[in-house]
């Protein structure tokens, strides 16, 4: 079932389909609108109310977003239940920022208010909070790399380490085949065209074995395009516990990924020394990498309790105990993965510089 | 709500569009008609509508959409200035009903509708003027909401707009209806996004109430429910057991001319709707079948015929259904008993409507409670069946289609078809139709409730059980048929034949000899197979391609269906107790002789072979034996099995029979005599493989033209063959 705010959420996004039509919300306009409603205690499922007429006009005096805009977009239920059964006989879900058992909150935490508000994905979708270890690379790998990535995916995979891929050709299929193969789970973060990698039954078999998890920013319908893989590439960061980059050039994705991560201290990022003169593996060294040989399951795969890290944060922002902080929850019967600091302290805390949680 | 309060006359204004739509000024509305608009339009509830077929539902949609389409409704009533109301969508599962619908409609509204029989152009000018909201009603089949060019282009842009949500035959709806039709599954998800202020209007005629609070749950809470009586006080219903076929065709025969009037006659499958009405034509009675194996254009031709009275009588199964609306039809007879009131209702529901006496008679044969067994099992096809075609897709790399499906499951194929639409209805589901007739699995899994169909089966098993009980009733057979529809009236119709004689004359005369007669001259042809099936055989490596001319058998003969009352009866006995009846060869003898409907030249048979069996060794060449003896021709055992086979019928599709049936045969060419007509006979026919590759053996080693004749043809199941109504 897709929640309500969810709904409102594709509603905005969504396409207008009448003649002479209205243009739909673009995701900064919704986070906004988010954040507003936010302020006032107010959730995007209240637009769908059928008395939504304030709502509306707090939007319009704060935003200048037009009402008619808004209510034209949110209109369009019944298309969007089409699609939603489109969707849904593909296997394919969708969830938002608001459903926070399942939206992963490694996102939420690393990439704060830049996280995307949808994610279409099918598959388990509990493997999603598990974090897990990226495996990265180029797609012309040479053999000696392909047999290196095999026996990593099946090291992780032996060790119930999630492997989180990008679905590309060469490292990224390698390591997620091999890692399915000896019973591991995987993430698999689709540019586009999850219509299809769903029916491709190379995926499908472990879909349904409930082994692997495809996620996707993009509308199910979304076709391929190299924008849209490099946009993809930094969410394997976002959602690792750490990346082992298996080869590298000096440029394309893997390249600018791994290095966007360093940049950012998303996570921490591995690599395999490389004897090829054109290989940018020693130059993430020098930007921070680490040897491959560093990398220890066990550190990076301890259990990582999402539960104690948020406690841990509210009693940062707070500005109280640990002990105070749950007593707080506790009273206020808010439970700790739907709290939402208050936007002075997200404000304070997104200024603050950006620590890697994890 | 205080009327005096709105400037817009509604009654007035109402009634002004029944008078031009009906084009009379004096017209007035039925009960209750204008309440349903009010609620509708007025109050914009969501409705349920239960009334009988004729009550006029239709000018209650015509008039809602009318007014709901007026700009001046929408500024006198709502204060809203220049308002412009979305069109109107009603979805109608019937043709015939449709037909009826756009014509008297379209005096008042603008008014289209959009079917299968329509040309692709036509189809999509109505699909442009509805989007570009130059209609008032668009009426469309369910089917329509599965097509994804359809639901993109057509419905999606406009759904949110909609004026009026019109679901007629909402009883399709409930899964616990008579005819639940899974099309209507997509209906739901539109009435659950509707917007909260857009008024919904379901009818039927038929709901039990059960039915109705399904409905009611779907719709929500505040859906208001208006029900009119059901009872239809012109029908003189009568009720009679009358087991024997023979029997009941010179019954009808003798009653049919002393009705005065034309009628409709139900059977529960095709085979006994053309063979009554070949039955009552031999009568001099003007009958025609009607079922859903004709072409649409035939069936339009017989209704109309029908409506004209150009006809006696029409011999319908079930496929003559909702909406057929003849407003003078004199009776109804049921030559064997509907499934449930609930049918019986709809069916019985179409004598007598504008007229002041009608007959509705139902008589119960011995075949009755077989057929309907069958039906009720085979309604929803089994767990097996689901899985088998899951697990097919599922190992399967690429999208698949349906022949192949049909082909590689060992089930009957209309089995296969039943389940792939419902599992193309469900909204998560294990397999996906990705073009027409292509299917491929999704990484769903099978998400059906069980318990659920059982529950359903059991509740149509109790339906059936008082089915019967009506038929024996001792009380008034309105009140009980009423009270079986959620009409709780109690006073009795005083028409019935329980609550005062029927006046129905019987024309004595020799009609039940006549009826015999007929029966047993009613055999079946078993045409030849053109084509031999791929992939080619393993050990008949030689039998492919097209069947050429050396090996093909000529049309052969059947005597009977295995369902025939009296000599398909006398078949399975006689496999029972190893010895066919001389009955039988009489009746044998009969067919084998009439050269004129059969093998139509000079020549006579010159010997008499069989096909051999492993298990029931003498049976048939006994049989054989004795016709050869009676035709004063040899027989020669010129055939032998040389491999056990599974009976055929235990084989359901063509590809495990050929498999079955490759290599199990040798001729033994010696034996076979130069030249002559060769009668080839067996007991019981079914895919007809069996003699195609018999008939191309004997051929082959030199034998003349091989005439295959059967005892008798079973198609599927041993009652229900491909003759019968599919829903």
């Amino acid at each position: 079932m897709i929640s309500n705010n969810t709904k409102a959420i594709l509603l905005l996004k969504m396409k207008s389909l009448q003649d002479g039509s209205v243009d739909n919300l673009k995701p900064n306009e919704i986070r906004k609108i988010i954040d507003l409603l936010h302020q006032n205690k107010l959730y995007p499922e209240d637009l769908l109310l059928e008395d939504n007429i304030k709502v509306l006009n707090l939007i319009e005096s704060k935003l200048s977003i037009s009402a008619s805009r808004i209510s034209q977009l949110i209109s369009q239920s019944i298309a969007l239940s089409l699609n939603i059964t489109k969707w849904s006989k593909l296997g394919i879900w969708v969830i938002s920022i608001f459903d926070n058992a399942y939206y992963p909150l490694a996102l939420k935490m690393k990439y704060r208010h830049k996280c995307p508000l949808i994610l279409f994905g099918s598959g388990n979708k509990d493997i999603l909070q598990k974090g897990g270890i990226g495996i990265v690379g180029s797609r012309d790998i040479n053999y000696e790399e392909v047999d290196y990535t095999k026996l990593v995916a099946k090291k992780f995979a032996n060790n119930n380490v999630v492997v989180i891929t990008g679905g590309a050709k060469g490292a990224d299929e390698t390591a997620m085949k091999n890692a399915l193969n000896h019973g591991g789970e995987v993430i698999c973060i689709l540019p586009a065209e999850l219509n299809l990698k769903v029916l491709d039954s190379s995926n499908r078999r472990y879909i349904e074995e409930k082994k692997l998890v495809l996620i996707c920013t993009e509308n199910p319908e979304a076709k391929w395009t190299p924008g849209r893989a490099m946009a993809r590439n930094k969410y394997i960061y976002l959602l690792s516990n750490g990346v082992l980059v298996v080869a590298s050039g000096l440029k394309g994705g893997t390249w600018s990924g791994a290095n966007e991560c360093l940049e950012k201290g998303w996570t921490k990022v591995f690599a395999k020394p490389s004897n090829n003169p054109e290989s940018g593996v020693l130059k993430l060294f020098e930007s921070g990498a680490l040897n491959h040989s560093e990398l220890d399951i066990e550190e990076l795969n301890l259990k990582l309790n999402y539960e104690l890290l948020l406690i841990d944060e509210i009693a940062k922002l707070e500005q109280k105990s640990i002990k105070a902080t749950k007593a707080m929850l506790t009273k206020k019967n808010i439970k700790y993965l739907d709290y939402q600091p208050k936007s002075t302290s997200r404000k304070k805390l997104d200024e603050s510089k950006q620590k890697n949680l994890f | 709500m205080n009327e005096g309060l709105f400037s817009y006359r509604f009654k007035e204004i109402a009634l002004s569009h029944l008078r031009k739509a009906l084009n009379n000024p004096e017209a007035q509305f039925k009960e209750g008609q204008l309440d349903a608009i009010l609620s509708i339009v007025r109050d914009r509830k969501r409705v349920l509508l239960v009334q009988k077929t004729g009550w006029g539902k239709s000018m209650v949609y015509f008039i809602s959409s009318k007014i709901l389409r007026d700009p001046d409704y929408y500024r006198l009533h709502l204060n809203q200035e220049n308002k412009s109301p979305g069109p109107c969508l009603m979805i109608s599962p019937l043709l015939s009903l449709m037909r009826n619908q756009v014509h008297y409609g379209s005096n008042i509204i603008k008014i289209d509708r959009i079917d299968s029989s329509q040309s692709i152009k036509s189809k999509s000018e109505t699909e442009s003027s509805f989007i570009k909201n130059n209609l008032d009603l668009l009426i469309v089949a369910p089917e329509r909401l599965s097509n994804p060019d359809f639901v993109e282009n057509v419905l999606a842009p406009i759904a949110n707009k909609i004026g009026l949500l019109i679901v007629d035959e909402a009883h399709c709806i409930s899964d616990w209806g008579h005819d639940f039709r899974p099309d209507y599954m997509r209906i739901n998800s539109i009435i659950d996004n509707l917007p909260p202020q857009t008024p919904l209007v379901a009818t039927t005629a038929t709901a039990n109430d059960r039915v109705i609070n399904d409905i009611h749950d779907r719709f929500g809470d505040e859906t208001e429910i208006l029900r009119g009586e059901l009872g239809r006080s012109s029908l003189k219903l009568m009720a009679k057991i009358m087991s024997s076929e023979t029997e009941r065709l010179a019954y009808i025969a003798s009653i049919i001319p002393n009705l005065r009037g034309s009628g409709i006659i139900y059977a529960l499958t095709i085979r006994n709707a053309e063979k009554i009405s070949l039955w009552l034509q031999k009568n001099g009675i003007n009958a025609k079948p009607y079922h859903a194996s004709m072409k649409d254009d035939d069936r339009i031709n017989v209704e109309n015929k029908l409506l004209d009275d150009e006809l006696d009588v029409v011999v319908a199964t079930s496929a003559l259904g909702m909406g057929f609306d003849k407003p003078n039809l004199k009776f109804v007879i049921h030559f064997q008993t509907p499934q449930s009131a609930v049918h019986y209702y709809q069916q019985v529901g179409r004598a007598g409507r504008n007229i002041k006496d009608a007959y509705g008679i139902c008589l119960l044969g011995q075949e009755d409670e077989e057929i309907n067994s069958f039906f009720i099992e085979n309604a929803f096809p089994s767990k097996n069946i689901f899985e088998l075609i899951i697990n097919i897709l599922s190992k399967s790399d690429k999208p698949m289609n349906e022949h192949t499906i049909k082909y590689l499951c060992n089930v009957p194929p209309g089995q296969i078809e039943k389940a792939l639409k419902i599992l193309d209805s469900l909204d998560s589901s294990p397999v996906i139709q990705i073009e027409k007739r292509v299917w491929q699995k999704t990484p769903n899994t099978l998400n059906i409730d069980w318990n659920k169909v059982e529950q359903i089966k059991k509740t149509r098993i109790k339906e059936w059980e008082d089915m019967k009980e009506y038929i024996s009733l001792s009380s008034c057979h309105m009140v009980y048929l009423s009270n079986k529809l959620g009409d709780k009236i109690i006073e009795s119709c005083g028409k019935c034949n329980n609550c005062s004689p029927i006046d129905i004359q019987e024309t004595n005369t020799d009609l039940i000899q006549k009826a015999s007669i007929f029966l047993n001259k009613l055999n079946i042809p078993i045409m030849p197979r053109k084509l031999w099936m791929k992939p080619d055989f393993n050990i008949y490596k030689h039998l492919s391609g097209s069947i050429k001319d050396n090996e093909k058998a000529m049309e052969g003969r059947a005597l009977c269906h295995l369902s025939d009352m009296y000599f398909g009866k006398l078949v399975l006995e006689g496999k029972t107790n190893s010895e066919f009846d001389d009955k039988l060869i009489d009746a044998a003898i009969k067919i084998i002789n009439d050269k004129n409907r059969w093998h139509d030249n000079e020549n006579s048979f010159s010997w008499v072979t069989c096909v051999p069996s492993l298990n029931k060794k003498r049976l048939v060449p006994d049989f054989a034996k004795k016709v050869a003896l009676r035709l004063k021709i040899p027989f020669i055992e010129a055939v032998h099995k040389i491999k056990e086979t599974k009976p055929q019928k235990m084989m359901n599709s063509s590809k495990f029979k050929k498999e079955n049936l490759d290599g199990a045969f040798d001729v033994n060419k010696d034996l076979i005599p130069n030249s002559g007509k060769v009668l080839l006979i067996d007991d019981i026919v079914e895919s007809g493989w069996t003699y195609t590759i018999i008939s191309a053996l004997l051929r082959l080693e030199g034998a003349g033209d091989v005439y295959p004749f059967a005892l008798a043809y079973r198609k599927g199941d041993a009652v229900i063959d491909k003759y019968i109504e599919n829903d």
